[in-house]
């Protein structure tokens, strides 16, 4: 899924060239600098870490922040829909826990690509979507164990949703 | 449930686009169980987001519907009538369960809900029915798309 996603950066990366380059003939302003931030589960799917040991399942829905010009925005809608995938308008809803950390998937001059770190990516889902993600947060407090449990408590969620018996 | 099973289950909804488990084998063509499946939605909750939508467009994929628990099958019916509303499930919000019925798969059998077409009989006089005939065989279109583009036109 990384590479899947590296792919989608590189075709991505040649659009916003072109564009800029479209830009230059016309003598318009020259397009800023894009940048995405993923969220979510396709979050956890890059992180070459955490995907090796916890084995997962996403819907189709990428959760990205984009900071870029609409026909950017467009190009990385475009290029993910080739891919079966499709972005999801809601990604401003998810929230993004305090001093959270972020890792480069992607760095150019034209294009930077973040994902939130696992860590902060399993907190953000067990206490917004505890009942949804019980499966992926045990697995996840098994590999960052203490240090995830004290931000699940300290952020209000609920240790014991996931770690009784059920 | 076992392993098996439940990489069965997940790998027929990747194979029809609506999960993402690069891990798990792709598999179009199998039959299976409702029950298995509400079973791998207890462990997998995104199972159970993109179930509606699977039932909708794969009806002959699954047997023992009967097992569809009476909340779920309301849901899959508001969601076949393609109604804005309707009761979350199990934590999964119905808005999230009726977007993936209403998204284009790369099955193109299947049709978006709300894109399905509608089945009507009408009794048109043998005039009518004459002139619609002459009209979509002149065109070279069927009569159900004359009919179509007349009524857009309205």
């Amino acid at each position: 899924m990384r590479a899947l996603f590296l792919d989608v950066l590189r075709e991505l990366e040649a659009e916003v060239r072109a564009l800029r380059e479209e830009q230059d003939e016309a003598d318009r302003p020259e397009e800023s600098s894009a940048r995405i931030t993923l969220l979510g589960q396709f979050s956890l799917f890059v992180d070459e870490e955490f995907s090796r040991q916890v084995p997962l399942i996403a819907t189709a829905d990428v959760d990205a922040l984009i900071d870029a010009s609409w026909p950017v925005r467009s190009a990385f809608v475009r290029v993910l829909n080739k891919r079966g995938l499709e972005y999801d308008e809601l990604s401003s809803e998810v929230w993004i826990p305090p001093d959270s950390t972020f890792l480069v998937l992607w760095e150019s001059e034209v294009l930077r690509c973040e994902y939130l770190s696992p860590l902060y990516c399993l907190l953000s889902k067990a206490v917004k979507a505890p009942e949804k993600n019980r499966r992926l947060i045990l697995q996840g407090i098994q590999i960052f164990g203490d240090e995830l449990r004290k931000l699940i408590n300290h952020h209000g969620g609920d240790i014991l949703f996931f770690t009784s018996e059920r | 449930m076992t392993k098996q099973k439940f990489e069965r289950v997940v790998g027929f909804f990747v194979a029809k686009g609506l999960l993402v488990a690069p891990q798990i084998t792709p598999r179009p063509s199998v039959k299976l169980d409702v029950r298995d499946v509400l079973a791998a939605a207890d462990e997998e909750p995104r199972v159970m987001e993109v179930f509606p939508a699977a039932l909708i467009h794969f009806p002959r994929t699954f047997q023992h519907q009967e097992r569809l628990p009476e909340a779920l099958g309301e849901i899959v019916e508001r969601i076949r009538k393609n109604l804005p509303t309707g009761r979350d499930y199990k934590g999964i919000s119905y808005k999230k369960m009726r977007h993936w019925a209403t998204k284009e798969l790369r099955d193109r059998r299947t049709k978006p809900v709300g894109e399905k077409k509608v089945m009507r009989s009408y009794r048109l006089s043998p005039a009518a029915y004459e002139k619609l005939r002459a009209h979509s065989e002149k065109q070279g279109v069927t009569e159900t798309a004359l009919l179509e583009e007349l009524i857009r036109g309205i």
